[in-house]
């Protein structure tokens, strides 16, 4: 090797590539044996648009409208996973409307990133403002949520949102991706949630209100093991 | 393997290098050192290469991808005879910030966020470069690195972020020139109603990314050029962007026009694709122009 004639305490060049090569090529080598140990692990229908119910408390379904929901083509392109979503619209007699969005799928798909309501909002041309995490009282136990604010000309919303992931509430920061790569350490299958539900109106704290009598009834009306996987608590 | 001794430049000063080499041949020296970091960096970008092949730059959006990458390669291997064994160049400090970006590589690839696990390839590439011939090399490559910097895919939030309003931009300013010139057209939102036709400007349209591979091939021109003033190439550079918004504006106009005259099925067809190239050209001939121009103003290269 040419580093042969190197003076006493000289780390040569093809020393030196050796070993920064090496190192890329053991962190290569690491991520791809636990990522395919995860990749292997695919999640499966869980049946989601019979866990949701159709009527909610005084709440009725109306299957002429739907929620605002992510661009068709920008689903396909960043997410080939698998992935299933429920968007549906409640009317009460009263005449108040709520929408409803539950998605599944892994938690690495890019499912809660597309679907978080901070981004699908913005990429159909919302202006989203006064996002802010709360704990959110159910009748069971708090739920992290994140509430947020959009508008677009005429319509606004006010949107109530959480996720979990294998049932756990992950909120959407950093704790989401110390989630993430919890389940893809134990390299087992586990299911990642987004929940959201939205009213159309003005930012009062009346409508927010409105939402979580809405997913307190929701979740009022699942079984411990549905409400443990779509909001973390039992 | 060479097995020819030489003197490595141990002394610490460049003036004592053999100089009797070419820079081809002091190259060739550093071959087994490239084909160690080029091996690392291989198996390094495994997985994500083979998630971009099956995903995001399999998809028309960003197949330009790829040419960005062995274009900013070519860029590297022009200069390749600056990267000479110099151990006093050599940073050890390039080995000690390799660790945390390996390990937030690491990460990225558990959670599946391509957008860092693209971007610590290319830092751990430039790092790892950086360890073995310190960073006086890697300056003259500079602008290769920042050519390589436009295969990373931009985070889907700024995306969806910076989408809309340059579709909305691109609807209102198509649909101000065929009311100009005297055409029936409304609009609502990013939809344009053209006489019988709709036109819906899609997220593709927005010029997105359109700019991205623009600026790319541009990245690679103004390599090509060599220019030695910075104002040159910043104002090159800069006028990418506002360059190919306008191409991008010109394109949906020739679709509006193509719909228009010939029909949806001409609009939607193989004519849909002649627009991208149109705007392409219009885009890269625009760059020249002004580059051109420059040259008239007598602005220094």
């Amino acid at each position: 090797m040419t580093d042969a004639v190197a003076v006493p305490g000289y780390v040569g060049l093809t020393r030196r590539a050796v070993i920064a090569g090496g190192g890329m090529a053991i962190a290569g080598a690491g991520s791809l044996l636990l990522s395919a140990r995860h990749q292997a692990q695919e999640v499966s229908s869980i049946g989601l648009s019979a866990i949701v119910p159709l009527t909610i408390g005084a709440w009725h379904n109306d299957p002429s409208a739907v929620p605002v929901l992510p661009d068709e083509t920008e689903q396909l392109s960043i997410n080939r996973a698998y992935e299933e979503t429920v968007s549906r619209f409640y009317r009460r007699a009263d005449g108040a409307i709520v929408m409803l969005v539950v998605a599944h799928g892994r938690p690495d798909s890019g499912m809660l990133a597309i679907h978080r309501p901070a981004t699908c909002y913005t990429a159909q041309g919302f202006t989203v403002s006064n996002s802010h995490m709360t704990t959110l009282a159910t009748p069971f136990a708090g739920v992290e949520a994140d509430e947020l604010f959009a508008v677009r000309d005429e319509r606004q919303e006010p949107i109530v949102s959480w996720t979990t992931i294998g049932g756990r509430q992950t909120g959407f920061g950093i704790s989401q991706k110390v989630e993430q790569l919890r389940a893809a350490w134990t390299g087992k299958r586990i299911d990642a949630i987004l929940v959201r539900a939205s009213t159309i109106g003005p930012d009062t704290p009346a409508n927010y209100d409105l939402l979580k009598h809405f997913l307190g009834d929701l979740l009022r009306g699942l079984t411990p093991q549905q409400r443990q996987l779509l909001a973390g608590i039992a | 393997m060479s097995s020819v001794p030489y003197l490595p430049a141990n002394t610490g000063l460049d003036t004592n290098r053999p100089v009797i080499q070419t820079p081809t041949e002091r190259f060739g020296q550093n071959r087994l050192a490239l084909v160690a970091l080029m091996l690392g960096i291989a198996v390094l970008a495994l997985r994500t290469g083979e998630r971009l092949a099956n995903g995001l730059w399999s998809t028309e959006e960003y197949a330009y991808s790829p040419m960005i990458l062995i274009a900013a390669l070519y860029l590297v291997w022009r200069k390749r005879h600056v990267f000479i064994d110099d151990r006093s160049r050599a940073s050890i400090v390039a080995a000690v910030v390799l660790v945390p970006v390996l390990a937030v590589h690491a990460i990225s690839v558990l959670i599946n966020n391509i957008t860092v696990s693209v971007a610590t390839i290319l830092i751990a590439a430039v790092f790892s470069a950086a360890f073995v011939w310190g960073w006086r090399p890697l300056r003259k490559v500079g602008f290769a690195i920042a050519t390589a910097a436009f295969c990373t895919p931009l985070p889907g939030s700024v995306v969806a972020a910076i989408t809309f309003p340059l579709k909305m931009f691109v609807s209102r300013a198509a649909t101000k020139v065929l009311s100009l010139v005297g055409m029936p057209v409304e609009r609502q939102g990013v939809m344009i109603e053209l006489g019988n036709y709709r036109l819906l400007v899609a997220d593709a349209c927005s010029g997105l990314q359109s700019m991205f591979s623009l600026a790319a091939v541009s990245m690679v021109y103004i390599a090509l050029m060599d220019y030695r003033s910075p104002i040159r190439t910043s104002i090159l550079i800069v006028a990418i962007f506002p360059i190919s918004v306008m191409a991008n504006v010109i394109r949906v106009l020739a679709l509006a026009f193509i719909t228009y005259f010939m029909g949806d099925a001409a609009g939607q067809g193989f004519l849909h694709g002649f627009a991208g190239i149109l705007m392409f050209a219009v885009a890269f001939g625009a760059l020249m122009m002004l580059d051109g121009i420059m040259n008239r103003l007598g602005v220094a290269e």
